[in-house]
């Protein structure tokens, strides 16, 4: 390239970067950015924009960061705006440009009030609406409700009123049953159950915390939620066959309800008279598994069907987690059980997963120690 | 007769290209078991008795694979040499007495030295592609000095993660010479911010992430001692919450692969003990999940990179007994789905960066015998763009840097042959570790 074409494509960078700029600043609502696929002049063109972009915003930055002569008040935010403004069409063509972020938080964090947070709020949704995966983007997010939350304390104390443990629960239930329709069509995100793990986690932590009062009554309640969650997790698993999220999922709900719900009940029973309404019998609950799991591995014989053959190992591998998790206490009747079941799931396994075979021979041997 | 002749010969020339493609090696991954043994007891917890008998006979240095040579070249070689005396024709004059005897000499010779594979696997050495490790040089170098492309200069924040994936790759195929030492050098001295850490790139901010990828490659070259430890790590040990977490930077964002970072830096630059270790090792021990894995922060959903981190940490810092090593085991196995691939976390795709992270993570915890290693080399091979070089996150993706990184490092530790091994932990070649603790201060 001659040194007339550079000088020319210079001035056009510069040209272009500050239209970009303008029409950032004339539309503040601008909430989603889409880029036509480049053609090859156009990648040219964004390369050009990129640097300009660049350079503006370092000499900004280096301006604005240094302590100047004449540092009153009105020339800290004429800096302080060159910054944002260059920071923003930068990130617009580099999502990921940490120092452009940081620059930015720097000059809010000098000023903190809320409608400039919530600016930086609205420039990270921007850029998400495109490049929903930038990491960048998610911190300074992160970041700024951290703000937000330290800095608008009146907020805080207003909620801080309220009984906080109710409160608490109350919104972990309400969160519950608000999140388990999204949850529903979106049976292969395991990332939404954990979320509902947590959920029910904090749930149980509650239900710890008002183990002095009504703790039967509440007990109940506790119980139900659990049960109702094991059984939607059950339909959802005839209906979308062979689904991992929903069997993972499902270790962990039968994991807990077997082996904490099983205490509580041993200390609420010794402590109050009448006995909890409902009568959580541990065989029961070990006889449906075993029924499920029995459903879900006939259906081995259909081996043209990757989801079925998907199912029986997932039930298969479920079945080994039972008897890993449950504690010797439980009874005899349900160990024999169990290991009755064990060799025929043992050896579909090996034949249908022979990658893991290792696996599945350490744990029926751990099984079988007395 | 004929048909009996091509029969035999071809039952032959299966033995030979099993023998040639496999090295003879113990089934137990002798040359990592051995560096980590040395360096810190901790990695011992996870050793079982038939890796310490394997240390005795075999020292790191000797496998025949670590002979500096290409891939199968040599063996293709006298392949060739060996198929061309012996070709699958009818022609064949001699008696079928003759290559029976000769065909038991092969398989007592073969069933001797080598532990026997069952027919698949022995089928799918068959098919398996070969490691164009020239390409992926090639490749490498010509992503180093392309620096005003688009995607190049949109990445130019992370120059510094990106020096250190491909040249620890290069280190691996046993190429690091083929950059300018120098020039490499004083580009990362000019990254160093005044704080001590180290930016992406120079004039940007610095990072712990960046700062650990600098020390990284100073250590490929041996050079780590140029820098002022003492600066460097003053500025991790800054970064250190009260309740032992780490943040990124001054902006303050914790999560676990910062703690990873802190420590693995700071073990390179032997000056652990400046920050508090327990609790570092508390916080990482708070992540735990109940599936066993470990999430970016207490409660977070257990993810493959998260869990190598913590292991990691936990491995360097001497903590690997908090790790339920079974429970963990089993959900790392269930990574690997059907094309013999591994993914991040369950439902998700597999990507070849995950052969990385879920893989060492069992080594360091010695459960990598619950996946299928053929499988996954074959994975990481069809990854590969044999053309120009390069690997991608899957087959038939375009390729980068970072996953050229992971394929090769996977391999590296699956024991591919030509490829020098590499330590789960630092993920640094076992000699450079080795390097920094056993030779002279």
């Amino acid at each position: 390239m001659s040194t007339r074409e550079n000088s020319y494509t210079e001035a056009e960078a510069l040209n272009l970067l500050a239209q970009l700029e303008r029409i950032l600043d004339l539309d503040p609502l601008i909430d989603e950015v889409g880029f036509i696929h480049p053609s090859q002049f156009a990648t040219l063109k964004e390369e050009i924009v990129y640097k300009a972009a660049k350079h503006a915003f370092i000499s900004a930055l280096r301006q604005y960061k240094t302590p100047g002569n004449f540092s009153g008040k009105s020339q800290d935010d004429t800096l302080a705006i060159e910054v944002m403004i260059h920071s923003k069409a930068l990130l617009l063509l580099s999502c990921d440009f940490a120092t452009a972020w940081n620059s930015r938080k720097l000059i809010v964090s000098n000023k903190r009030l809320l409608p400039i947070l919530m600016d930086e709020l609205h420039l990270s949704a921007l850029v998400l609406s495109y490049s929903p995966k930038s990491e960048q983007a998610w911190s300074h997010r992160r970041w700024v409700i951290n703000m937000i939350a330290r800095n608008c304390s009146t907020l805080q104390w207003i909620i801080e009123r309220e009984s906080e443990l109710v409160e608490k629960i109350a919104e972990v239930l309400d969160e519950l049953k608000k999140s388990r329709n999204w949850s529903g069509l979106h049976v292969a995100d395991n990332s939404c159950f954990h979320y509902r793990r947590r959920l029910m986690l904090r749930n149980l932590e509650g239900f710890c915390y008002t183990q002095d009062n009504n703790s039967s009554g509440y007990f109940v309640e506790t119980y139900q939620i659990w049960k109702e969650e094991l059984d939607w997790n059950e339909s959802l698993i005839k209906q979308y066959v062979g689904r991992e999220a929903l069997w993972l999922h499902r270790r962990f709900l039968s994991m807990y309800l077997i082996k904490h719900m099983a205490t509580h009940l041993l200390a609420v029973s010794c402590q109050s008279k009448p006995k909890a309404s409902v009568d959580i019998d541990i065989d029961s609950l070990m006889d449906h598994e075993l029924c499920l799991v029995h459903s879900c591995s006939t259906t081995i014989a259909d081996a043209n069907f990757e989801d079925f053959q998907a199912q029986a190992i997932h039930s298969a591998a479920y079945m080994l987690w039972l008897t890993k998790q449950i504690p010797e206490y439980q009874g005899i009747d349900i160990q024999e059980k169990l290991r009755a079941g064990v060799g025929d799931v043992t050896r579909m396994l090996k034949r249908s997963c022979p990658d893991r075979s290792s696996l599945w021979d350490y744990l029926v041997g751990y099984h079988s120690e007395p | 007769m004929a048909v009996a002749i091509i029969k035999v010969v071809d039952i032959i020339k299966i033995i030979i290209i099993y023998l040639v493609q496999q090295p003879a090696s113990p089934p137990v991954s002798h040359a990592h078991s051995h560096s980590l043994l040395l360096r810190s007891p901790s990695y011992s917890h996870g050793l079982s008795t038939s890796h310490s008998l394997s240390l005795t006979a075999v020292s790191p240095t000797s496998p025949s694979f670590l002979k500096n040579s290409t891939s199968a070249s040599p063996n293709r070689r006298w392949l060739r040499l060996l198929l061309r005396r012996f070709p699958t024709s009818v022609k064949l004059r001699p008696s079928l007495k003759f290559w029976l005897k000769w065909l038991k000499k092969v398989i007592k010779f073969s069933f001797a030295v080598v532990k026997p594979l069952p027919l698949t696997s022995l089928l799918l050495h068959l098919e398996m592609g070969e490691l164009a490790a020239d390409k992926h040089v090639k490749y490498i170098i010509s992503v180093e000095k392309k620096k005003d492309s688009f995607e190049s200069v949109v990445m130019e924040h992370l120059r510094l993660n990106g020096a250190y994936w491909g040249l620890t790759t290069l280190d691996i195929l046993g190429k690091l010479d083929a950059v300018d030492e120098e020039d490499v050098i004083s580009w990362i001295l000019k990254c160093q911010d005044e704080s001590g850490g180290f930016a992406g790139n120079i004039g940007h901010d610095p990072h712990v992430l960046y700062t650990l990828s600098a020390v990284q490659v100073l250590a490929l070259f041996d050079k780590v001692d140029i820098l002022d430890a003492d600066k460097v790590s003053n500025y991790i040990v800054g970064l250190q919450n009260e309740d032992g977490s780490f943040s990124g930077d001054i902006w303050g964002e914790v999560d676990t692969r910062f703690s990873y970072i802190a420590i693995c830096c700071l073990s390179i630059l032997q000056r652990l003990d400046k920050i508090n270790v327990d609790k570092a090792v508390e916080y990482i021990v708070s992540c735990k999940n109940l599936d066993g894995g470990f999430g970016c922060t207490p409660g977070g959903e257990s993810h493959a990179g998260q869990i190598f981190c913590c292991v990691g940490a936990l491995a360097i810092a001497g903590a690997l007994h908090h790790v339920d090593k079974d429970l963990l085991g089993w959900w790392l196995c269930e990574r690997q789905v059907k094309s013999g691939g591994l993914n991040g976390r369950p439902e998700k795709l597999p990507d070849v960066c995950y052969s990385w992270w879920v893989l060492s993570s069992l080594i360091m915890i010695d459960r990598v015998h619950w996946i299928n290693k053929d499988k996954l080399v074959k994975f990481i091979l069809d990854c590969q763009d044999m053309e120009n070089g390069g690997i991608s996150d899957r087959p038939d993706d375009a390729v980068d840097v970072f996953h050229t990184y992971f394929g090769v490092a996977g391999l590296s530790l699956l024991e591919y042959p030509g490829l020098k091994p590499i330590d789960p932990a630092y993920a640094l070649p076992v000699d450079v570790v080795n390097r920094i603790f056993f030779s002279k201060k």
